[in-house]
């Protein structure tokens, strides 16, 4: 028995298997991805999600309607007022991560707040949340934040019948301008309606080419059936899909990151929207996927062999440019 | 590094130890009226002369509050040096402590102890009695010492004295004009050719204290100092007889005072070579740099701050290589230096309980709408309380033993109390278990490695180590290979791409 095949039996691959599987590592991805291709004078535009927000709209990218933010703690109780009149919006924190600290809610009134997950919170509950995201709660070191109050998007009925409570969305990896990879995130009872995987949201792998699912995982283990929905995973088709490549595509010249993930969600009424951005996407893609991430970067540096300014050709040219190139290697395989 | 190896003769090991001797005197001393500041309290003490004794003097360290430490100029024909410590405080009457350090010579000086000056070695001018010579004559003639060797003639004269009757000593020593049986005897060895002195000093013996010197008669045979050993009634050479000087009252002279007590503590210690090195290469530049050259309690926190890199470089070696999760980057450092410091076991029991009974208590914070950095606040506040509660309940059960509070392993504590609560509102239960469990397996490895006597040395002792692992640190920093955790993560491609072969 090989040393390979004796890791493999006890669950490890050898860093040669990963190697030929093109999958990028941790390190890997910070030294050539993140430190080689973000400048981070370029992080706060993404960290921030209204100034996302703002530099989207000016590239006239599709985003959920702001109703309004905050950003003092005298503020709260002033909000709490403008909200009584609302229905069907989402408070976030600007620089959160990972989807933390969202709440998806229906309407208030002078006693309760009440959620889209059909729960309800105390009317103070809440403002000690929003006060919590002032303070730093949920954003990166734990800063001075902003609340946001966005318009809730309709989701589309085709994607969100896949997953248990809403919310959800697509996460296309950009790489120098070019899509390489691309999941849907659904929510399960275990992430409690969250998209984010390693709270147990189900990762599908899509296909750049049809927008069709590849492969479904949860936790590391490949899934067939969604669990709570009990819908099959090969039956997942991303309508819009080449809207959406484009508009993740065009997030490249919003932001000028080398390496970023686009976070799309699909509204009944807009269209693909642009949720959020992100400047450290992580790897659990390649997993979704199967398909190892360098396989993919490859092909955008043969682009840039052939023509070096390929990051500056419009955004449907890229897009193009890249579905050719797939398809070529789909063939030649 | 290799420098202070060959130039300083700092070794790579620690084990190779040799043993010193510590000689501490304290003296208390009481002025006299007439000490104004004009006419100050002094004491001065005789000390030999480095190149006179079987010793190289390593170090010799003066703490003395209140007195102005002078070592006076040495002089020439003198065998000894002297010391001085002056104050012009009459009313101080704090001790004053003079501590010498010393390592025995690797090649033995045998004229130790003899008197340089040839006036002190010629019989004559030992005679206490110069007006009884012909009288002493008389008396040694009347034993019969022919064809006795030195040795022989010293103890037969010795037998002689004592074996008088109690009547005929008392006459002896009036007739003679003595005082003391012990001065007769000395003047009668001279009186045969027999250089002999009194000398005063101490005796080297580990862990022993003495009130004051003793004074023993020493007799040169052959060159060399003889002492007799009431013991084994022998004449013979003894090592461990560490003379001060010849004449005891000049050993310590006060001037406008007087001394009231004096006490010598001798103690044999093991010190590195190293160390010794260090205190001994003083004219070096290099040595000059020599940690060993801070005071003690500095050097311990330096040790301690120069493990520190090293933790760090564990840290970034298990995250990079391995792909272990943690709270807070480098808090697992923190923790080791924790452990370090309190021991392990009591450590980890220290930092487990009070974790829980921290985030038990964050949890009900919860519920109250406060500011976060304020609840932050409250925390570390009641995590402090708890940790003094505790203490008093330890202490007044007997259980652990005292539950010591040490400062900063308690600041620590309470701060990854705040991190891990954090993690645990945001990622869950899960995921602040895994970290927790990160942080205490990556804080045990470093306490582990800091545990190691050599690492420990190193670190000490060439603090050039920390270019190593600035070296270090930078090629780890350029690792873009798999981490060990990843080669699981990624391995269900494995069985993919065998399940896609097949097909």
């Amino acid at each position: 028995m090989s040393i390979s095949d004796w890791l493999n039996k006890f669950g490890f691959a050898t860093p040669a298997q990963l190697k030929e599987a093109g999958i990028m590592g941790m390190n890997e991805r910070n030294i050539s991805l993140i430190n080689g291709l973000n400048d981070r004078l370029l992080f706060p535009l993404v960290d921030d999600k209204l100034l996302t927000k703002r530099a989207a709209l000016e590239h006239k990218i599709s985003v959920p309607e702001l109703i309004t933010s905050i950003s003092t703690q005298r503020d709260v109780s002033p909000l709490l007022h403008q909200l009584e009149g609302e229905e069907d919006f989402v408070t976030k924190p600007a620089k959160g991560s990972g989807g933390r600290g969202i709440l998806v809610i229906d309407r208030l009134d002078q006693e309760f707040v009440y959620l889209s997950n059909q729960t309800t919170l105390q009317r103070n509950e809440f403002a000690q949340y929003l006060s919590n995201v002032l303070g730093g709660l949920f954003s990166l070191g734990g800063q001075p934040d902003t609340v946001m109050v966005e318009r809730k998007v309709k989701f589309d009925k085709v994607l969100s019948r896949f997953s248990y409570q809403g919310i959800p969305d697509l996460r296309v990896i950009v790489y120098r301008g070019f899509p390489v990879l691309a999941m849907a995130r659904l929510a399960t009872k275990r992430s409690k309606g969250k998209a984010n995987l390693h709270q147990g949201a189900i990762g599908v792998g899509i296909d750049l080419l049809s927008g069709k699912a590849l492969s479904g995982v949860g936790k590391n283990k490949t899934i067939d059936t969604h669990p709570d929905t009990g819908l099959k995973i090969a039956d997942l088709e991303v309508p819009y899909w080449m809207d959406i490549l484009s508009l993740a595509t065009s997030c490249y010249e919003v932001t000028g990151l080398g390496y970023l993930g686009a976070d799309i969600v699909i509204d009944a009424e807009k269209g693909p929207t642009l949720l959020e951005l992100n400047a450290r996407p992580g790897l659990a893609i390649q997993v979704a996927n199967m398909i190892g991430l360098e396989h993919r970067t490859k092909i955008v540096e043969e682009i840039y062999k052939q023509n070096p300014d390929a990051g500056k050709t419009p955004v449907t040219e890229r897009v193009q440019k890249m579905l050719e190139k797939l398809q070529q290697s789909v063939i030649a395989e | 590094m290799l420098s202070r190896n060959i130039l300083l003769e700092v070794p790579f090991t620690p084990d190779e130890k040799a043993k010193i001797w510590e000689i501490q005197f304290s003296f208390k001393v009481s002025p006299d009226i007439a000490a104004t500041g004009e006419n100050p309290i002094k004491l001065t003490l005789q000390t030999p002369k480095d190149y006179e004794i079987p010793f190289e003097i390593l170090d010799a360290q003066n703490t003395s509050p209140g007195y102005d430490f002078t070592a006076l100029p040495e002089e020439a024909d003198s065998d000894y040096n002297r010391v001085a410590w002056t104050s012009t405080d009459s009313w101080d009457r704090s001790n004053i402590y003079y501590r010498i350090l010393m390592l025995p010579k690797k090649v033995k000086n045998y004229n130790y102890g003899i008197p340089s000056d040839q006036d002190k070695l010629d019989t004559e001018n030992n005679l206490t009695d110069q007006a009884n010579k012909l009288k002493l004559q008389a008396l040694l003639d009347g034993f019969h010492l022919e064809n006795l060797d030195e040795k022989q003639i010293i103890l037969s004269l010795l037998q002689e004295l004592t074996t008088l009757s109690a009547d005929q000593k008392d006459s002896l020593l009036t007739d003679l004009n003595y005082t003391r049986l012990v001065n007769l005897w000395r003047d009668l060895i001279n009186q045969a050719g027999i250089p002999a002195f009194p000398v005063s000093g101490f005796v080297l013996e580990d862990d022993s204290t003495y009130n004051g010197v003793s004074t023993k008669t020493a007799f040169v045979i052959n060159g060399r100092l003889n002492f007799y050993n009431p013991e084994t009634n022998l004449i013979a050479e003894d090592p461990t007889f560490f003379i001060l000087g010849d004449d005891r009252d000049w050993i310590t002279e006060v001037e406008n005072g007087s001394l009231s007590s004096l006490k010598i503590a001798v103690k044999q210690t093991s010190l590195p070579l190293s160390a010794i090195s260090a205190i001994k290469n003083t004219n070096n530049p290099l040595a000059q740099f020599s940690l060993y050259k801070l005071p003690t309690d500095y050097r311990i926190s330096v040790n301690m701050l120069l493990l520190l890199p090293l933790g760090a470089m564990i840290v970034v070696f298990l995250r990079v290589f391995v792909g272990i999760r943690t709270t807070g980057t480098f808090m697992p450092v923190l923790l080791a230096l924790s452990f370090l410091e309190i021991g392990l076991l009591k450590g980890i029991a220290i930092f487990l309980t009070i974790t829980a009974i921290g985030i038990i208590i964050r949890s009900f914070l919860n519920k109250v709408n406060i500011l976060l950095v304020a609840r932050i606040a409250v925390v570390i506040a009641l995590v402090i309380l708890i940790i003094v509660i505790l203490s008093l309940i330890t202490n007044a059960l007997d259980i652990f033993g005292f539950f010591a509070v040490a400062f900063l392993p308690m600041i620590i504590i309470a701060w990854t109390i705040e991190r891990l609560s954090i993690v645990l509102d945001e990622d869950g239960f899960k995921e602040a278990l895994v970290q927790l469990a990160g942080s205490l397996g990556s804080a045990v490895l470093i306490f582990a490695v800091c545990q190691i006597n050599i690492i420990k040395y190193w670190t000490s002792y060439f603090p050039e180590m920390l270019f190593m692992e600035i070296g270090l640190l930078l090629l780890l920093g350029h690792y873009t290979g798999y981490r060990l955790l990843e080669l699981a993560r990624f391995s269900s491609f494995v069985a993919h791409h065998k399940v896609e072969a097949k097909k």
